[in-house]
């Protein structure tokens, strides 16, 4: 094989590297999810306790997917469509969840149990709950890892008026805490299957980053 | 120095580093999953022997190669090897082939004698398995597969559900396992058990506890894009329990989670969703 032949393949060897790396960085950067960190307040007994506010919403025209249900965070009074949140180790979060979307119901009706929160307990409307009627929950917010199962009572069809963009548009109010535990990125999701128009309905928005799965980054302080 | 003496310095090489890593394998080094169920133990000394057989037919390759490779080094100024250095050498090569065929046909017997043993004539339950739970109805756990979880109904008590996986040592345990929307596969490494979980279909697999453990669970089926958290380990790493520490779960979880079977399903070998319902 002459030089210039060797050269040849070696350069393209290398310029293929070059091109793969590039692409690996491109989609690396592309497919960063914006992290957001809730507030955080410690007492005076030193306890770190974070109040996280949540949405949960059917098709509201928002991101790539306009069609899909979505979790969105409240972060200085807006809300945002980002489903990968920050809390810190060791610490108590309190969740409220707005519940604009209609009741689909579980498959499996045993996650229509509260588990893993602080007192065994979830309050809907004010109201605590412990079991739920597994036809209610519009959408549950779940850790397996952690052993956190929320059913979220959806609200009823016949009451549905349209968007979270109503000002008019009724919800049910859901609130519970949780404990962290140590440093670690938990994987959170929903087991109802609420991706309308995927089969068995657990395609698209739940298996999706940005919809009804995302990360819980548990971070040391 | 002579033909034969250069066989037999690697050869003694090999024979030592051979027993060195056998000794190890067989006595000091963990071979998993462990011996926690009569077919962990089984797959630990399968496990044990495949390595013992492998690490002895390594030594043997490597030390020769080596060897020979640092004999054959020529000086610079030697001439180059006739062909004739290349020769056949007829008793090698049947010592080559018959050593493999013994090897071959060793794990070859080894196989047919273990399925035999595991199995009875209907490959349902594993014999050794039916045999240490002799004269006592087998525990009925059903695992149900969901992305991304396992779930657990104990029939036999009530039929309530956890996301507890929680056995006795000393009884025969019937794991029939399905899925409630794609397929899983229910692994449970410590008890060497691994069932596809399918919805629709019921696959049944028995195992008889010998000791107290943890078990790590996964999804042993690409699943879907969260597969990958698909377990329980840690925090929610399943245990087996001694049978007291097993009757004390059962009275903790059928008044956890007993209040909630009225929400449940009646007990059912499958439960096939619709998908068209979605």
């Amino acid at each position: 094989m002459s030089s210039a032949r060797k050269l040849t393949i070696v350069s393209g060897f290398l310029l293929f590297g070059v091109i793969a790396l590039a692409l690996y960085v491109i989609v690396w950067l592309a497919y960063n999810p914006e992290t957001i960190t809730p507030p955080t307040h410690v007492n005076a007994a030193g306890r770190t306790t974070t109040n996280m506010e949540l949405a949960t919403v059917g098709a509201i025209d928002m991101g790539t997917h306009p069609s899909w249900v979505a979790y969105l965070i409240r972060q200085d009074g807006k809300w945002v469509s980002s489903t990968v949140w920050q809390v810190p180790a060791h610490s108590v979060v309190h969740v409220t969840v707005l519940e604009y979307d209609t009741q689909t119901g579980l498959r499996n009706p045993f996650q229509s149990m509260v588990r893993g929160t602080v007192g065994g307990v979830e309050y809907v409307n004010g109201k605590a709950v412990r079991y739920m009627n597994p036809n209610l929950p519009a959408h549950t917010f779940s850790i397996p890892e952690l052993g956190l199962n929320v059913p979220l009572e959806g609200i009823s069809q016949s009451s549905y008026p349209g968007s979270i963009a109503n000002p008019h548009n009724t919800h049910v109010t859901i609130t519970f805490s949780f404990r962290t535990g140590g440093a670690q990125t938990l994987h959170w999701q929903c087991f109802v299957p609420c991706a309308a128009g995927y089969l068995f309905g657990q395609g698209g928005p739940m298996q999706t980053v940005g919809y009804m799965d995302g990360y819980l980054k548990v971070v040391s302080r | 120095m002579s033909t034969k003496r250069h066989l037999i310095i690697p050869g003694i090489i090999a024979a030592i580093l051979a027993v060195i890593g056998d000794l190890l394998v067989a006595f000091v080094l963990h071979m998993p999953p462990g011996h926690a169920t009569t077919a962990a133990n089984d797959d630990t000394f399968t496990g044990q022997v495949f390595a013992i057989i492998s690490w002895s037919v390594g030594a043997a390759v490597v030390t020769y190669g080596v060897y020979f490779i640092a004999m054959a080094k020529r000086a610079p100024d030697a001439p180059a090897p006739s062909t004739g250095y290349l020769r056949v050498h007829l008793g090698l090569q049947i010592a080559w082939i018959a050593t493999s065929v013994t090897l071959v046909m060793f794990a070859a017997g080894l196989g047919v004698v273990a399925l035999e043993g595991q199995t009875n004539p209907h490959l349902v339950v594993p014999a050794k398995a039916l045999a240490a739970g002799a004269g006592r109805d087998p525990l009925i756990i059903q695992v149900i597969g969901q992305q991304w979880q396992f779930t657990y109904r104990y029939p036999q008590y009530g039929g309530f559900e956890t996301n507890q996986l929680r056995l006795p040592t000393g009884r025969l345990v019937q794991f029939d396992v399905t899925s409630l929307d794609v397929s899983h596969s229910f692994s449970a490494y410590q008890l060497a058990v691994k069932i596809d979980a399918i919805s629709g279909i019921n696959n049944v697999g028995y195992v008889y506890v010998l000791h107290p453990t943890v078990i790590d669970v996964r999804c042993g089926e690409l699943c879907g894009l969260w597969h990958g958290y698909m377990t329980q380990v840690g925090s929610q790493v399943g245990r087996v329990l001694t049978p007291s520490q097993f009757s004390s779960w059962l009275s903790y979880a059928e008044s956890t989670y007993g209040p909630e079977e009225s929400n449940l399903p009646k007990f059912s070998l499958t439960y096939y969703p619709n998908p068209l319902t979605y």
